[in-house]
């Protein structure tokens, strides 16, 4: 594929009229955040005067994936528990997955169920901020998410070379588009002014071992994608597991032990949403 | 020797290997024989699982239907593209092991859900 081709895609993808946009009220809040003088109150207050947007972030940090499941009843609540990076990137997830189809219900769920598995194994890990992680995964395939929504007339062509050639979707990606999904998150975290540590975990879940400066990041959201896909919850666009990249079970100090404990929780909690839906 | 999950221990099996507390304190050595009792509190202390002589549960029951089945059953289909791959056939054959013993261990459980009086047999009786 030629350099211009890759170059008028990538153009396309990110003509800014008709990405998905964030509301009005996150540029504010971002300024006010970055003022060393305002409060979590000040904040809370300016979400909460777009009361659409309070409601579906409300939604959704009350979800299983956090782990505060219809205990939190505020935005200021929501940003103590959470904080203000995990909450943005609610609000860019929320405005992309608003513009999903009706056939791109799978690819929410795999990202949820991926979020889920994030989440899961960085409480298991103790690390600092597990929601963040969880956000990350939550966020992982924005760019077949957006891809799809910039550029219709390619997304059957790369379906139709992951069921023809049994590939990846990533593979099928980067032969129609020229780049693959990792890369338009990328362009995208960048765009959007999303936190670096959630960047990484977006642009490097494929190869967390690459990853430079949050590689613990990107081995949770690598690990966490490859749970979901063993799982079958959702559909990511194909059908099978990713690689397992043994150096993200090295970089993260992941036992057997561990392992089979975070398969019992997701197990679990899978199980309690295909029972959910089914009944 | 089997490991297998607590829910499919019954009194008689030996143990294989010594039982700890998730908090690492041995409370049963190897060799001891289970009972009623002694896996009530296992139950009580977290444990999850034992490691018992010989294979005494058969992992091979036709619990098709269970999530944890369906599962297993979809394995070589998910691992297709990694036939020559030694790490992740060595993460197949994990897998395929974690699914069979979790299908057995939930086939368990519904036929103890099954044999428990139903809500509406709790309502006639409070009725009654």
């Amino acid at each position: 594929m030629t350099r211009d081709l890759r170059t008028e895609r990538k153009g396309r993808i990110l003509a800014v009229r008709d990405l998905p946009t964030l509301p009005n009220v996150l540029e504010e809040v971002t300024r006010l955040v970055e003022r060393a003088d305002s409060s979590t109150e000040e904040v809370a207050k300016l979400i909460s005067m777009d009361q659409v947007l309070s409601a579906k972030v409300l939604k959704m940090v009350n979800s299983p994936v956090y782990g505060f499941s219809g205990r939190i009843s505020t935005i200021q609540h929501a940003l103590v528990l959470l904080g203000f990076n995990v909450l943005r990137s609610i609000i860019v997830s929320t405005s992309v997955f608003e513009v999903m189809t009706e056939n791109m219900v799978g690819l929410w769920e795999h990202s949820l169920g991926c979020a889920m598995a994030c989440g899961e194994l960085a409480r298991m890990l103790d690390f600092k901020d597990a929601e963040e992680y969880a956000v990350a995964g939550l966020l992982h395939d924005l760019g077949k998410v957006v891809a799809t929504v910039q550029l219709p007339d390619l997304k059957p062509e790369i379906e139709r070379v992951v069921a023809e050639r049994d590939l990846y979707y990533l593979e099928a990606e980067r032969e129609v588009l020229g780049f693959g999904h990792d890369r338009i998150n990328a362009w995208l975290a960048d765009y959007w002014k999303l936190p670096p540590n959630i960047k990484e975990g977006l642009s490097y879940h494929h190869k967390p071992h690459l990853a430079q400066l949050y590689p613990e990041m990107a081995c949770v959201v690598h690990v966490g994608d490859f749970i979901v896909r063993v799982f079958e919850y959702g559909f990511s666009g194909d059908v099978g597991v990713p690689y397992l990249q043994p150096e993200a079970v090295k970089i993260l100090n992941l036992t057997p032990a561990q392992f089979e404990i975070l398969l019992d929780h997701m197990c679990d909690q899978y199980m309690e949403l295909v029972a959910g839906q089914s009944s | 020797m089997q490991k297998i999950p607590l829910n499919l221990a019954q009194a008689g099996m030996m143990l294989a290997k010594a039982v700890s507390r998730p908090d690492g304190m041995a409370v049963a050595a190897a060799g001891t024989e289970l009972t009623d009792t002694l896996l009530e509190r296992f139950d009580a202390m977290g444990v999850t699982h034992v490691e018992v002589d010989g294979r005494p549960v058969g992992l091979d029951g036709a619990q098709t239907s269970s999530f944890c089945a369906t599962r297993l059953e979809h394995l070589p289909f998910l691992f297709r593209k990694y036939p020559n791959d030694p790490w992740m056939g060595q993460l197949h054959r994990y897998l395929a092991q974690y699914f069979r013993v979790k299908a057995a261990s939930c086939a368990v459980l519904a036929k103890t859900a099954d044999a428990a009086p139903g809500p509406e047999n709790a309502a006639t009786d409070e009725d009654a």
